[in-house]
């Protein structure tokens, strides 16, 4: 084992994008996005609403950053959903529950755990890098970050593509419409293993204990942080780490996330 | 290392029943299977309630977090970190792929409501596990289905690099062998029905082989860098001396049938660990004992062996501890050391007819006897994940 020596390690951000989608939206969304991405209508047909949105920030990323013509081919996925599932298994079990085992849906582990929206950006990319799914609660954000750039630094790769997503607010199932229309939003961010030109959107660790603590980060926060691009977006990862990211120059207009 | 597995939860008794090829899979008599596909499960024994918790307040906590305490305070004490534990960055990175998920259907059978009211769920389990054992280090969750645990290994390793944590707890638990998750995997047509045989039922490699058994637990293992573990004069079970890994970006569910992605995660583990194909004494398969997973891993390894196929030995334990999914890495991983410290290849029990499409150097039914320096453990899962995990035995 290497010793533990690297208190700072930094990548670039190539592409950016955030995406949101009110809940009464969601079946034209899937649509729009398959269509929109020329994607197989079976990519997303059992996957779960977060799946659906990350899969689209990362392909609004790759349209608005110009790189429609570039391979993904060796790049990572990484992807942190919060509470992924909680209205489609509301469903499932009040149906176990009523009809049985027969009933169950056999695709409750494969399109509803924490792989399920990593899995589905590989698979829309092509992607044979590896593909992780984090978090899967409040600090989703964070651990999705942090495992990007431990993903690349680990394998070396020319790229990881990390996604956050979670609904505001959480959809109640079965509310009788006394809380607002949940809106499911994800953020899609391209690491790079250098800065990319034009964009000076840097992802840095660093670990020093200088750092104040500071609640878990939400998506709102990073979409509005890259929306705006303007000082510093930072979160806690613990073991007095924190990741950070900084902008030098704003990016071109025809770049907005 | 600490152990919650089917084969025992102690290193010494899943070591002895490992190396026995005793089968950890029986019938489920907890519920009720009478309408369910398959009837049988690998689960683990009732964890013992580590000091110092209390017996009641123990068997208060979800089965799962009891396990995962179990496991955690068993790798400190062994490690020698217990008492210290508070001085040190100790981080957590665990694999569970389906944590709410099975949480919710919990919750939901003891009449509580957490899946209808967001505002219940808080916690992850290593948030829970980090106030619980009073650590300061970071936390966190990684989901990649059944090769989870590798990925958990390698990215603590990883933070040891960064300096993010000065030691790390990694591995991964799993207890989805619930009535829900038993009907959805025995739905999707990947379970074993041959109820009537629970200990012949899961086959890996196996002509006769229907499909996997599920089960429980998990390990969790202390990462330490070399060095500082060296200073101290612990024990070191192994070096975690490569990890690879890939997806196959062909089908959320079914493996690929191209053997490349496999192959490659192995390739780049084994340079990552600077080991030539033929110096491997030992490979823990993945194999399931699902027809398709199977052959599909066996063209993969003739890919990465070449000739050396014929001779580098292949068994698949979870013909003895059915398949614990995300768990599942965790508790192979295990078994390499097993492998390593007692230097023998542990069996896979139930190969009575080996399928010509997994034509690997067996070892059926009885454990073999043989140095083991290099063991690796390939783990693969849903979402076209494809992992592997090089281990190395300290001097």
């Amino acid at each position: 084992m290497e010793p533990s020596l690297a208190r700072t390690a930094e990548l670039g951000v190539g592409a950016f994008a955030g995406v949101e989608a009110a809940r009464f939206t969601m079946p034209a969304f899937r649509k729009q996005v398959l269509a929109e991405y020329s994607l197989s209508p079976s990519l997303l047909k059992y996957a779960e609403e977060q799946t659906a949105v990350s899969l689209a920030a990362v392909l609004r990323a790759i349209r608005n950053f110009g790189l429609t013509d570039q391979a993904f081919t060796d790049w990572g996925v990484v992807s942190g959903p919060r509470f992924l599932g909680r209205e489609f298994l509301t469903r499932y079990l009040d149906k176990f529950h009523r009809q049985g085992p027969l009933a169950a849906s056999p695709l409750i582990t494969p399109y509803l755990s924490l792989h399920a929206v990593s899995g589905t950006i590989s698979l829309a990319l092509q992607s044979h890098g590896p593909n992780l799914g984090v978090g899967g609660s409040a600090g989703n954000v964070q651990e999705a970050l942090l495992a990007g750039l431990t993903m690349q630094q680990e394998h070396a790769l020319p790229g990881v593509w990390v996604t956050a997503s979670e609904w505001d607010p959480e959809p109640i199932p079965d509310d009788t419409g006394q809380q607002p229309e949940p809106v499911c939003r994800a953020v899609a961010l391209a690491l790079t293993p250098d800065a990319v030109n034009g964009i000076s959107l840097n992802l840095r660790l660093s670990v020093n204990g200088n750092h104040q603590d500071c609640p878990p980060s939400t998506v709102a926060d990073l979409a509005e942080f890259l929306a705006a691009r303007q000082g510093k977006w930072s979160c806690l990862v613990g073991g007095q780490g924190c990741l950070e990211l900084t902008t030098t120059a704003a990016a071109p207009s025809s770049r907005a996330a | 290392m600490g152990a919650a597995t089917p084969l025992g939860n102690t290193y010494e008794t899943v070591a002895d029943n490992l190396l026995d090829g005793r089968s950890g899979v029986r019938e489920v008599t907890w519920f009720d299977v009478s309408r369910h596909p398959s009837k049988i499960v690998a689960p683990i024994q009732t964890v013992p309630v580590p000091s110092p918790w209390g017996e009641e307040e123990f068997r208060r906590l979800d089965p799962v977090v009891q396990a995962l305490l179990w496991c955690a305070t068993q790798a400190l004490r062994d490690a020698g970190w217990w008492e210290r534990r508070q001085e040190i960055r100790l981080g957590i990175v665990l694999g569970i792929g389906g944590e709410w998920l099975r949480g919710w259907e919990l919750d939901l059978e003891r009449g509580g409501k957490k899946i209808r009211d967001p505002s219940a769920d808080h916690r992850s389990i290593p948030d829970f596990l980090r106030a619980s054992l009073g650590l300061t280090g970071p936390v966190a969750t990684v989901g990649a289905a059944c090769a989870s645990a590798n990925y958990a290994l390698a990215q603590a390793r990883r933070w040891l690099t960064l300096g993010l944590a000065d030691v790390c707890l990694a591995g991964a638990c799993t207890m989805d062998a619930t009535r829900v998750c038993l009907a959805s995997f025995g739905n999707l047509g990947a379970l074993s029905k041959r109820n009537h045989e629970p200990k012949a039922a899961s086959r890996p490699f196996d002509k006769d082989r229907d499909g996997f058994v599920m089960g429980e637990g998990g390990a969790i293992f202390i990462l330490e860098p070399a060095e500082s573990a060296r200073r101290r004069g612990a024990r070191a079970y192994a070096e975690i001396a490569g990890f690879g890994a890939s997806s196959d970006a062909a089908h959320m569910v079914i493996p690929s049938t191209d053997p490349r992605p496999a192959a490659h995660a192995m390739r780049i583990a084994l340079g990552n660990a600077a080991v030539n194909p033929d110096e491997i004494d030992y490979i823990n398969a993945h194999a399931t004992s699902t027809p398709l997973g199977d052959s599909a891993e066996t063209r993969a390894l003739h890919l990465v062996l070449g000739d050396a196929v014929g001779k580098v030995p292949v068994s698949s334990t979870k013909s003895m501890t059915g398949h614990l999914l995300s768990g599942a890495a965790a508790v192979e991983a295990l078994f390499c050391l097993i492998a390593m410290e007692r230097q023998a290849v542990p069996p896979t029990i139930n190969l009575d007819n080996p399928d010509p499409e997994c034509d690997l150097c067996h070892v059926p039914h009885h454990a073999r006897p043989q140095p083991i320096r290099i063991a690796v453990s390939n783990s693969f899962g849903f979402g076209g994940s494809n992992t592997c995990i090089v281990l190395r035995k300290v001097a």
